[in-house]
């Protein structure tokens, strides 16, 4: 009789076994069951059997060309529902759909009492594909405007001989002074006494007044603003090719002054034109990009001093095919050669293809991530090698997967990162012939039912070392819980970061290496109570994480 | 890259903020019609209502959310109450609901799967099958296999007990195998 009723019990179990989703305990209990269990042996092929069909059967679902319109109505209805007491005016161009942006700062919103007037306009995507449209007078910024920006610490004497003679800098012993509103999005290490990090000043609490670029230069173990903070220009991203030579990019932007249905003007920074800063011969110049009316540059990848990509990312649009309304994402990659940045086509792109990240590492090669919503599977990474692209779509990565985030070593060794796919990994490597997913050594045990990540950020620093920066959602109790999973030698080893006994907020963005023990990191803690998350420079020195101190 | 974490997108959906909303709905528009569309039979139409009234419940509701459920589960609760309302408004406009009225007879259990180059078929068998399971059954399946919840997640979805669940997506398989069974017979007695 005990054999049948410890059967039966098992088999109840076996679903949630197919789904990697009981506790390593019952996991473990299951397994030795099923040792020794023929007829449980045959249930679970037959539960595999039904698992792999309900996956398959969301393949027949016609692609989602609705999604906007459906939002449209939404938000044309929340005017009538709720009193918004705040609203976030300037991150409402910055944080869609999780593209590189980090922001999570909210603002008391200036216009709350014009909210319920506004429902008959249409608000969100519908109101920006006409705001789009309405971008044609592009505010000619003069260029003496953006001007020559002297590097203070950055002088033409600067070169790697002069960097070696410092003592090295511990990252836990630098400082830093940030100018107020700063806040930074990107973060680039060249060895352990160099450093370039690039932001935005922008006052959320003065809605007209206009966003101005910040780099911040590390130098003698601290961190300082270099030249004058640029009008009118915002900066997303940071690469350097050598210590001697790098790139900042990110958008000119003007102000949205379109009235809204009460006759109140919008008030609302919108990228102009893609913009780039080169740093060369000790100081920071800006170069012209190619036209794109209503694009920023999201992030830059040099590959050395000759060779770059640099993402473009326009906004969310409609675009009507055959009769089919869809939201598009308006993507660009220029590719920098001899001296040059110009657009390189994407043959595999769609407009309904949305790229997320970039990475790059050779000469004549590139990677993008993203997902397209009209695929059931929205997973999508982009590799072009040998002059053509490759694509790996849905499951070719991993079935259920939404990819956010990937970083190269070499051609055969690639790692992404994204929400937990059907089988609970949330990290894939690809071998340079197929996609794998990798499982996260030291969960606790307690974690282990629920401990589906969504990774926002990777970076893999070796073949050997890397992290990979995100969260799970914990019951028992509820509570979110941040991870920095470090890769170390062939395995993703599972951590909580820590600030001064606080868990960070997080999710860490933006690692820069300085040496195997120590590097920099950008994260976000909950202050005013948790109304508003601050963005934080942090250092990683063995096995410590911490806030950069900041210098008066 | 970030995009905030749903906890951090309800308290700024509480306080009125509809970018957070939006967020929240690119984010999880794809799983939910997905859910939905079995739910719903694939009615386009009606699978669009019932995303507009999750969000604009979420958007009413965010700040009664206090974290005892994991955030997927208290939106799945939510599209799942949408569904089974949007099901009943319609089956009282007369519009049918495809259901299997009885217990698959005893005996028609037969292996699922067969050599590769009939998976196409197979599979679409399969679809026609679990479309004419009820839409309970249907649920758990979903819930289970293409949305990865756990048994005590799933039954908190679908306010049930724990060993509801169980019972109820053991029944699932039992049918779907049933009703494939059904269909290789019917096609076995016209290739006679």
């Amino acid at each position: 009789m005990t054999p049948d009723l410890s059967c039966e019990r098992h088999q109840d179990s076996l679903p949630w076994y197919v789904t990697n989703s009981l506790s390593d305990g019952e996991r473990a209990e299951m397994e030795r069951h099923l040792a020794s269990c023929e007829r449980c042996r045959a249930a679970l092929d037959e539960w595999r059997d039904v698992a792999a069909a309900m996956r398959r059967a969301d393949e027949n679902i016609p692609p989602d060309t609705a999604s906007l319109t459906t939002w449209a109505r939404i938000a044309h209805q929340l005017g009538a529902q709720a009193e918004p007491a705040y609203k976030s005016s300037k991150v409402n161009e910055r944080n869609i759909m999780g593209l590189k942006d980090r922001i999570v700062r909210l603002v008391p919103n200036t216009r709350a009492t014009t909210e319920a007037a506004e429902g008959a306009r249409p608000r969100g995507p519908l109101r920006r594909a006409m705001d789009v449209v309405a971008v044609v007078a592009v505010i000619a910024l003069s260029v003496g405007v953006f001007g020559f920006l002297a590097g203070r610490g950055g002088g033409s004497s600067r070169g790697k001989d002069a960097v070696a003679a410092q003592p090295a800098c511990a990252t836990s012993k630098a400082t830093v002074s940030l100018p107020a509103n700063a806040s930074l999005l990107a973060i680039a290490a060249e060895g352990a006494n160099d450093g370039w990090a690039a932001g935005t000043i922008w006052d959320d609490k003065s809605p007209t007044s206009p966003p101005a670029a910040l780099l911040v230069h590390l130098r003698n173990c601290h961190w300082a603003p270099v030249g004058t903070p640029i009008p009118n220009v915002q900066l997303t991203d940071i690469s350097m090719a050598s210590p001697d030579d790098g790139w900042a990019v990110g958008a000119t932007m003007k102000l949205d002054t379109t009235p809204m249905a009460d006759g109140a003007p919008r008030n609302a920074w919108e990228p102009s034109q893609p913009f780039a800063l080169h740093y060369t011969h000790g100081s920071w110049q800006q170069v012209n990009l190619p036209s794109y009316p209503g694009a920023k540059a999201m992030q830059v990848k040099m590959v050395s001093a000759n060779e770059g990509w640099m993402l473009l990312y326009s906004g969310k649009r409609l675009i009507t095919t055959n009769g089919d309304t869809s939201v598009g994402y308006g993507n660009a990659l220029l590719h920098y050669q001899n001296g040059t940045w110009a657009n390189f086509p994407m043959s595999f792109l769609k407009p309904s293809t949305g790229l997320a990240d970039m990475d790059a590492r050779q000469p004549g090669e590139v990677w993008l991530a993203g997902f397209d919503n009209t695929y059931s599977q929205p997973n999508i990474v982009a590799h072009y090698i040998g002059g053509k692209w490759t694509t790996y779509i849905g499951t070719a990565i991993a079935a259920g997967a939404n990819i956010q985030t990937i970083s190269e070593i070499s051609p055969t060794d690639v790692w992404a990162a994204g929400s937990a796919s059907s089988s609970g990994s949330s990290l894939y490597h690809f071998d340079g012939a197929r996609w794998s997913a990798a499982k996260v050594q030291g969960v606790p045990k307690k974690e282990a039912a629920y401990f589906r990540p969504f990774i926002n950020t990777i970076v893999m620093t070796s073949p050997t070392q890397g992290w990979a920066f995100g969260f799970y959602m914990s019951l028992k109790p509820t509570r979110t819980i941040r991870v920095a999973l470090r890769y170390d030698h062939g395995a993703w080893q599972y951590t909580e970061p820590q600030i001064h006994g606080t868990t960070i907020y997080a999710p860490l963005s933006a690692f820069a290496q300085t040496t195997p023990s120590q590097g920099w990191a950008l994260g976000d803690h909950l202050i005013d109570n948790g109304a508003n998350a601050e963005r934080v420079l942090l250092y990683y020195d063995a096995g410590v994480w911490g806030a950069v101190r900041q210098q008066s | 890259m970030t995009t905030p974490e749903p906890t951090l997108l309800l308290r700024r959906i509480a306080d009125g903020d509809e970018e957070a909303l939006r967020q929240l709905y690119v984010e999880y528009r794809p799983r939910l019609r997905r859910y939905l569309w079995h739910q719903l039979d694939g009615d386009g139409l009606a699978i669009e209502e019932a995303l507009q009234d999750t969000f604009l419940a979420v958007w009413r509701s965010a700040g009664g959310y206090r974290g005892e459920a994991k955030f997927a589960t208290w939106l799945f609760q939510i599209a799942h109450y949408v569904a089974l309302r949007t099901r009943k408004a319609s089956a009282q406009r007369g519009r049918s609901e495809t259901e299997i009225a009885s217990d698959p007879p005893e005996g028609a259990v037969i292996p699922m799967a067969a050599s590769p180059e009939d998976t196409v078929l197979e599979q679409l068998a399969f679809d026609e099958a679990l479309s004419r399971l009820t839409p309970k059954h249907r649920a758990v399946l979903q819930l289970v296999f293409q949305q990865g919840f756990s048994a005590e997640e799933a039954a908190q979805i679908l306010g049930v007990p724990v060993g509801t669940v169980k019972s109820r997506v053991s029944y699932a398989r039992r049918a779907l195998q049933s009703a494939l069974a059904c269909r290789l017979s019917e096609e076995a007695r016209h290739d006679a």
